[in-house]
């Protein structure tokens, strides 16, 4: 301790710098044990910070159209020929499909199955700021326990997996995507039904591809097979695209095959996101393994 | 207490753009450290106390919205604050060189304990893989911003506080007192 001229007491930085250490240690593990305990606290800072992000958000919305008009144009030219053959091709199987589905749903009444992939109910939300660092891949939305978010619920765009809600705010949630590196979501091969496991992988996401692990040596898996989330996980809704298989090899325990994924959504701008506001029940499925 | 408003004013500033803005014109998925910049740019400017000060502000605003457990980033932010600060006391002065080798083992640093912390922790170990994607592109990028935002902050610094002998003769115990009014 020193005086200064005004003989007020100066704590020296050296002792704050503990003191701060210390505090921080003491929030990260009550943070990291009882996780409600904090909600109040990022409640206030969310509520605060939040509103201002939408605002600086729109010219970052903006900014990023800019971009890609310049970047982009004969990319874009190219792609919409082709599109174009694909969209007849589409049509087509469309409407064959349309016949198709008429017929599996007589099927299924005589099944007495219910519609399991249908339509889930679902909330739109606007993706308002993400994560401030370059190692992890969670973004923040505009709405929140007010619009009937809850925790675990998950998070599509078009017609692809994103990610499941974290955390909920009174309006606003944080969304960790499937392609952050601490998330795995357990999924399966929709025509072989081999299960297998996605993990987010940071360093190869920038070539827009992710981990597929865990599948059967025995599984006939090919390139191009759709993945899609599994029955047997205990966060994500049955049925929703997550990507295509890409890759696969045998792993070096030769007991399962592991490849990359290409998701079915583009992460790179996500503006507008879906959030289907039902919840895995799953109960069921605990009282069955019981 | 001036100066401390001015913090206070620029790491909201970074912050909202740090998030809104910089994702989506991010090259390669790689973004400049804005946060980091501030602290650092904080730290040597005004000493230690008000880069800790920063270092606090800029570790709450990320871990509260956007990490599950809070204290770790504000650790990291302070630390470098601080050794920002006593180090600059000996070493500072308008040599750009400097100040360009200060963001880039600052952010360098910063990276390199939060891998440690967060990936090599859990078992991630491609070290050399996350350097060259990740480490080495924000190190390069950051520099640059941090000399721009250096620049903006310390010609709002005169606008602040005038007389610039105050700024240049840092090291001195004396005229350290006065830079506190």
């Amino acid at each position: 301790m020193k005086f200064n001229k005004r003989n007020n007491i100066t704590i020296d930085p050296k002792y704050i710098l503990i003191i701060i250490i210390v505090i921080c240690v003491i929030i990260a593990v009550i943070s990291f044990r009882f996780e409600d305990k904090m909600t109040p606290v990022r409640n206030g800072v969310t509520s605060v910070v939040a509103p201002m992000q939408k605002g600086v958000n729109t010219i970052g919305v903006w900014l990023a159209d800019k971009k890609d008009y310049f970047t982009t144009m004969n990319k874009l030219v190219k792609e919409n020929k082709k599109l174009k053959k694909q969209i007849k091709k589409v049509n087509e199987e469309k409407q064959l499909l349309q016949q198709n589905k008429y017929e599996l749903k007589n099927f299924r009444k005589l099944y007495d199955l219910d519609e399991e992939y249908a339509d889930y109910p679902k909330v739109a939300a606007r993706v308002i700021s993400s994560d401030p660092d370059n190692w992890f891949n969670t973004f923040v939305i505009d709405k929140g326990s007010k619009h009937g978010i809850k925790k675990n619920m998950n998070v599509i765009a078009g017609n692809g997996l994103v990610g499941r809600v974290t955390e909920v705010k009174n309006s606003y949630s944080t969304v960790v995507s499937i392609i952050d590196d601490e998330s795995n979501v357990s999924g399966s091969v929709l025509k072989t039904k081999d299960h297998c496991i996605v993990s987010g992988n940071l360093s190869t996401m920038n070539q827009g591809i992710i981990d597929v692990s865990g599948i059967k040596a025995d599984s006939k898996v090919k390139d191009g097979y759709e993945v899609v989330t599994s029955q047997i996980s205990d966060r994500y809704l049955p049925g929703i695209l997550i990507g295509y298989v890409k890759d696969v090899k045998k792993d070096s325990s030769n007991l399962t095959l592991t490849g990359s994924l290409v998701p079915a959504v583009d992460f790179t701008n996500l503006e507008m996101v879906l959030v289907i506001t039902e919840l895995k029940d799953s109960e069921d499925l605990e009282e069955m393994l019981k | 207490m001036k100066k401390y408003i001015f913090a206070f004013i620029t790491t909201i500033v970074m912050f909202l753009l740090q998030t809104t803005i910089f994702p989506r014109i991010a090259i390669k998925d790689v973004m400049p450290n804005l946060l980091l910049v501030c602290v650092t740019v904080f730290g040597f400017v005004y000493g230690r106390r008000l880069g800790m000060f920063t270092g606090v502000l800029c570790g709450i605003l990320h871990d509260v919205m956007y990490s599950s457990v809070i204290g770790l980033v504000v650790i990291l932010y302070v630390l470098i604050a601080y050794v920002n600060g006593s180090v600059i006391k000996q070493y500072f002065s308008k040599n750009y060189i400097i100040l360009v080798v200060t963001f880039a083992l600052s952010d360098l640093a910063f990276n390199l304990l939060y891998f440690i912390t967060r990936f090599l922790l859990r078992g991630r170990i491609e070290f050399i893989t996350f350097f060259v994607q990740i480490m080495l592109p924000e190190m390069i990028y950051t520099s640059i911003w941090g000399l721009i935002i250096f620049s903006i902050v310390s010609l709002i610094d005169k606008k602040i506080y005038p007389p610039r002998e105050v700024f240049a003769k840092v090291g001195d115990v004396k005229i350290k007192s006065q830079i506190k009014e």
